[in-house]
């Protein structure tokens, strides 16, 4: 019985959450680790889809019993991979993190400094999560500080260190590299495992990293217009630039703590060192990293729930009118990185001049283009941006002229001459990266976690091994890559192609509104709760309204169906009966207080257990506007947005004793849309929810929503609830 | 946050000097000579498989003419750009840079550093003496391509971050107050004269005689080889070398009117103190240390002292030197949301503040901290031997001297030193207060 009563409450908990949480939790064995490429023998199996596997009765693993249960962790031994790369590399496969790269560099002058490279490479980028995250994450991880406890932020801990601290985001991937003098290396690697897994984050200084984040990211829109720009879409996708000052501005702590401990976590990580001077034998640095690594190799794991974005490469012309000449950014895909695409590159565009697309242009244009050239993105998203100014008048024909230049490589395979001098240039470009831990750590970590098979290469033998049919067959795969382009400045042409899409150069307006200027605020959100109680019903009869009674069917993805029937009294009074899988489970909360029974079984809630539930049956958008009617809700304006195809207003409920709450208002219909918030979930932690509403109809002269689909963090949209009937209860 | 301000007309002004991490380049290691027509060479062998050059013509704000305070830089772009009988088309023409790029070379990459212009290329060992005949031939142009639109570029993007500059008309009135007479800063000027070839040829001359130039390599070659293919190829002045005093200036002309700074902060004052005027090594050091020990990102006195005086929000930043080597250390408090006038608790917390550093002695515990800072942005770029041969390039550039000898400076720089700089540079007659005009 008490399996079968795990099962029930696993399935209900469940019904909100994603399908691997479902699984995981119920012990499903459909639960697949994520892909964990290995170099060398495969380390001992200690995955969670191996435990679930363990016989009932087994004695369970060794390691670190969770809290929450949900897993348990035993580090394993390393596995050894034989040194490569004259002795002098040295790759450890662990199951988290993923591997260990030790390099101990050779004493190559006693001028240059001895500064170690300590970089953890994480598995987390923005099409991770919901839009806005991985940077907050990474800027968080580098500027918090724990005032409590003593200890500075990461970044200050770097430079008391005499370091400097870098972190990159892409949009699959997160480097964080410190470089340090060489005796501080296990400090700093101490001090930035320590940050990744463990912040003391507030929701005030959540708040003012936002609106350093958007600051930032409105000036570089100022004084590098283009190429932010380009960075924006290679980084965020096709959207606009208020979309992006929105998505930062909207995230949460919940979510903020949720991804990290999601993607923050060693079997998403790969750790390189780069220690001069150290031992020769590389374990002695290996076992003194392990050290430093307890911590976060024993964190629990919060499940993986929600499916990733796929990651859509720019492509196509986006022009932003504005003031001024046009300055052009041409965004050309440069990754992998193998010894074939480096000699393409080259023949391209010798660095921004020169090259098929500056013969090209000198052809079509009149002249030959300048490049400014920059690289975007990281590991297996990266790009090359060209950046020139250019009349508006050449704006398509530069463009035309870029994917002919483009299209050539694949038609007309690089003559001997191209050969000759991308050759030249594609040798030093390797001979270059033997100097710099930066760019050997981006080889070796994508050749451990097997994102780019082959490359990038630090051997130059590679280069004399390749053969002109080898640089043909590449360059007509290569010319098939999309290009993109950025204009901002200028107005387009009327008789620019369909291809082009126009959007504006303006800069999103942005004010912070602090948590404590609400008076503004509040006033705006009155103009659209009103729109909503006139939109709704009346406001008399919104006043007088004490609870309901709904009726409603659950239907989650895999057809699973919940029937519920509650009852909730305004303020703390519930009553809940759900029957699932031919078992009925009743539910009493009163305050604080509650009970569960089904069957003979009775349990008593916990008070966090009890308040969730109520929370959860306030968050209809009918009791939200009965609260405003009455006096007993106050809602700040956040801003309009664009959602569910319409346009809505985002409010934020005034309530410092309960999470977040938002709700969007359709600025037409008047109709509350959504209503987002965040909860806490056994075992999973905080969770983002958001209930979508739609088909209104009327119930004793109020319009309440009959169906509500709901989501988890990025999940899709796949729980589905159908209101049978809706009552409203008098006060 | 705590700053230290970096200068912008000057993007590698507040680039400290280089310190090697022992003792000094030796002659295994390294070699100063000059060649026949007056190219000074810094030769320093490293285990590498590519060669770094820095190149490094002088550009000071007093080289150029006054309504044409990018020139410097227009016609360092223009040098680059091969003669006007190579011009194709409209755009500037490219011969020289493609053929530098086909040596094979990054190409030139663009730098500044402490009053020079110049570029750095990378290239592999066995393209040495193609890149030096380049490189020679970029001094030796009988004409400038293409100088307007660098001209306009130029000095575009000097006023673009000129304007952009904190407290631009407190700085402009702290100049004023100190040197007297109408306040202005180098560089913010509307360009009155225009720009001719004549006028381009005439700095470019000026500056790009070899005898005036400063050349730093680094890379894995043979120092005694290397020597004799530059001794080789730099054997002849094509151009007579024109020996210019530095100090010589090009004759003032009529400025036009200054664009209008934005309103001053409320909340924002500047101190302004003079730097000593020596340019060795370990004075350098001793003002770098001194920037970090008030202000330093992590451990500043000055924002710990105020805070504790009950500015719990001041901000602290420093600009040093300013507006040019040799100029000032300018202190710049903000205590948002404040009203400051010469009333004002924060005003008399920062001279008593300064009054404490200058008296002596120094917290030992933050001056370590702070040499460490210092140490740490010296050797930050000290990975790689390019790193090596940019900070060479600079420590030269800064100093005015060729970094040779012991180059161990913190070693040198003692508290009792430390402790004596401190004193001259904050004495109390020498401060200048500047605060907010409200309007």
């Amino acid at each position: 019985m008490a399996a079968r009563w795990s099962l029930l409450l696993g399935t209900l908990t469940a019904l909100s959450l994603s399908s691997c949480w479902r699984n995981d939790f119920a012990g499903d064995q459909r639960y697949a680790p994520p892909d964990r490429p290995r170099v060398g023998p495969a380390p001992r199996a200690w995955i969670p889809g191996d435990q679930a596997k363990t016989a009932p009765g087994a004695t369970p693993p060794k390691g670190i019993q969770n809290s929450d249960n949900t897993k348990s962790v035993t580090p394993p031994e390393p596995v050894r991979e034989q040194p490569v790369d004259g002795e002098d590399l040295h790759t450890f496969a662990l199951p988290g993190p993923v591997a260990i790269n030790v390099r101990i560099a050779p004493p190559r002058s006693r001028l240059l400094a001895e500064r170690a490279v300590v970089r953890i490479d994480l598995r987390a980028g923005f099409t991770n999560g919901l839009p806005g995250l991985a940077e907050l994450v990474a800027l968080a991880v580098s500027e918090t500080a724990d005032g409590a406890a003593g200890r500075p932020a990461l970044n200050a801990v770097i430079q008391r260190l005499g370091g400097r601290l870098n972190i990159e985001v892409g949009a699959q991937w997160t480097t964080i590299t410190a470089a340090v003098p060489a005796v501080s290396w296990e400090e700093a690697l101490r001090a930035m495992v320590e940050r990744i897994h463990q912040q003391p984050l507030s929701h005030a200084w959540l708040a003012s990293l936002q609106d350093r984040l958007i600051k930032h990211k409105l000036s570089e829109w100022r004084i590098r217009p283009a190429l932010s720009e380009a960075d924006r879409w290679v980084r965020y996708g096709a959207g606009s630039r208020e979309a992006i000052v929105h998505a930062i501005e909207d995230r949460n702590l919940p979510e903020v703590v949720l991804f990290q401990r999601r993607y923050y976590r060693p079997r998403n990580a790969a750790v390189g060192l780069w220690v001069p001077g150290a031992p020769k034998d590389a374990t002695f640095l290996l076992e003194r990293a392990k050290a430093a690594m307890i911590p976060w190799r024993q964190e629990p794991e919060a499940p993986m729930v929600g499916a990733d974005r796929k990651y859509v490469p720019p492509e196509g012309v986006l022009w932003l009118e504005g003031e001024g000449e046009p300055r052009v950014a041409l965004i050309v895909p440069c990754s992998p990185q193998t010894p074939p695409s480096l000699i393409l590159g080259e023949c391209y565009s010798m660095d921004g001049i020169g090259g098929r697309l500056g013969e090209l242009a000198a052809i079509e244009l009149g002249f030959e283009p300048v490049f400014q050239v920059h690289e975007l993105g990281n590991f297996n998203e990266r790009f090359t941006v060209y950046e020139c100014d250019l009349p508006a008048a050449r704006v398509v024909k530069f463009w035309e002229t870029a994917q002919a230049a483009w299209r050539s490589l694949g038609d007309r395979p690089p003559t001997g001459q191209e050969l000759r001098a991308g050759l030249d240039r594609a040798r030093l470009q390797l001979l270059q990266r033997q100097d710099h831990a930066e760019s050997w750590f981006q080889a070796t970590s994508l050749r451990l976690l097997r994102l780019e098979p082959g490359g990038p290469s630090h051997d130059l033998t590679a280069l004399d091994k390749l053969t002109t049919p080898d640089i043909a067959a590449t360059a007509r795969q290569w010319a098939k890559a999309p290009l993109a382009l950025v204009v901002v400045g200028g107005s387009m042409p009327a008789d620019a192609p369909p291809t082009f899409r126009r959007g504006s150069a303006a800069i999103p307006s942005y004010s912070r509104a602090p948590q404590s200027e609400t008076e503004g605020t509040e006033d705006k959100a009155k103009r659209y709760l009103d729109l909503a109680v006139k939109a709704l019903g009346e406001p008399r009869l919104f006043r007088g309204i004490g609870g309901y009674v709904a009726v409603e069917s659950l239907r989650d993805e895999d057809g699973l169906t919940v029937q519920m029937r509650t009852t909730f009294r305004f303020p703390d009074k519930l009553e809940r009966t759900t029957e699932v899988l031919g078992s009925s489970i009743s539910t009493k909360v009163d305050g604080t207080t509650g009970r569960e029974s089904a069957g003979q079984e009775l349990r008593t809630l916990t008070a966090g257990e009890a308040v969730n539930l109520l929370h959860e049956a306030s968050r209809n958008p009918v009791v939200l506007i009965a609260g405003y009617a009455q006096g007993t809700l106050r809602f700040r304006y956040v801003g309009q947005r664009s959602r569910y195809g319409r346009r809505v207003a985002l409010l934020e409920l005034i309530d410092d004793t309960h999470p977040r709450l938002r709700m969007t208002i359709d600025v037409q219909s008047g109709l509350p849309r959504s209503v987002e918030t965040s909860s806490h979930r056994p075992g999973v932690g905080p969770v983002q929810e958001r209930d979508y509403y739609d088909d209104y109809r009327r119930m004793r002269g109020i319009r309440v929503p009959m169906h509500r689909v709901s989501s988890i963090d990025t999940e899709p949209l796949g729980i589905e609830a159908t209101f049978r009937s809706f009552e409203i209860l008098p006060r | 946050m705590i700053r230290r301000r970096p200068e912008v007309w000057a993007r590698w002004l507040a680039t400290p000097v280089v310190v090697l991490t022992a003792g000094g380049v030796d002659a295994q290691e390294s070699k100063f000579f000059r060649t026949h027509d007056g190219s000074s060479f810094l030769l320093v062998k490293v285990d590498s498989r590519v060669v770094h050059w820095i190149n490094l013509q002088p550009a000071r704000i007093a080289d150029q003419p006054e309504g044409l305070p990018g020139l410097a830089v227009a016609v360092g772009r223009a040098s680059l750009s091969g003669g006007a009988t190579e011009r194709a088309g409209e755009g500037p023409p490219l011969r020289w840079e493609k053929a530098l790029r086909r040596a094979p070379s990054t190409g030139a990459e663009f730098v500044e550093a402490h009053g020079y212009l110049g570029v750095a290329v990378t290239f592999p060992n066995g393209s040495i003496p193609l890149v030096a005949e380049l490189l020679r031939v970029r001094t030796q142009r009988a004409e400038l391509a293409g100088i307007e639109p660098f001209a306009t570029e130029a000095i575009r993007a000097r006023r673009e971050r000129l304007l952009r500059t904190p407290h631009l008309g407190m700085l402009r009135r702290l100049l004023g107050s100190i040197k007297g007479g109408e306040a202005f800063l180098p560089g913010l000027t509307s360009a009155t004269d225009k720009v001719t070839q004549a006028r381009a040829l005439e700095l470019y001359r000026n500056t790009y005689s070899t005898n005036r130039a400063l050349n730093v390599i680094t890379g894995g070659f043979d120092i005694q080889a290397t020597e004799e293919v530059l001794r080789r190829i730099y054997s002849v002045a094509s151009r007579a070398a024109e020996p210019q005093s530095e100090s010589t200036p090009v004759a003032p002309r009529v400025r036009a009117p200054e664009p209008a700074a934005p309103p001053d902060r409320s909340d924002t004052l500047l101190l302004a103190c003079p730097l000593p005027t020596q340019r060795d090594p370990v004075t350098l050091a001793t003002i770098d240390l001194l920037v970090e020990y008030l202000a330093g990102d992590a451990d500043g006195f000055l924002p710990d002292r105020l805070r504790a005086a009950g500015h719990p929000r001041v901000e602290v930043a420093i600009r040093a030197p300013f507006p040019e080597p040799g100029g000032y250390l300018v202190v710049e408090v903000t205590d948002p949301g404040s009203k400051l006038d010469s009333s004002s608790k924060l005003v008399t917390a920062l001279a008593g503040a300064l009054d404490d550093v200058a008296k002596g002695p120094a917290d030992a515990i933050r001056l370590s901290r702070a040499a460490t800072a210092a140490r740490a942005a010296r050797t930050q770029f000290l990975h790689d031997p390019r790193g090596l041969a940019v900070l060479l390039a600079h420590q030269w550039a800064r100093s005015g001297s060729v970094p040779s000898g012991d180059l161990a400076i913190e070693a040198r720089v003692t508290p009792v030193a430390f402790q004596a700089l401190a004193s001259e540079v904050l004495a109390t007659a020498t401060r200048t207060l500047i605060l907010p005009e409200l309007r």
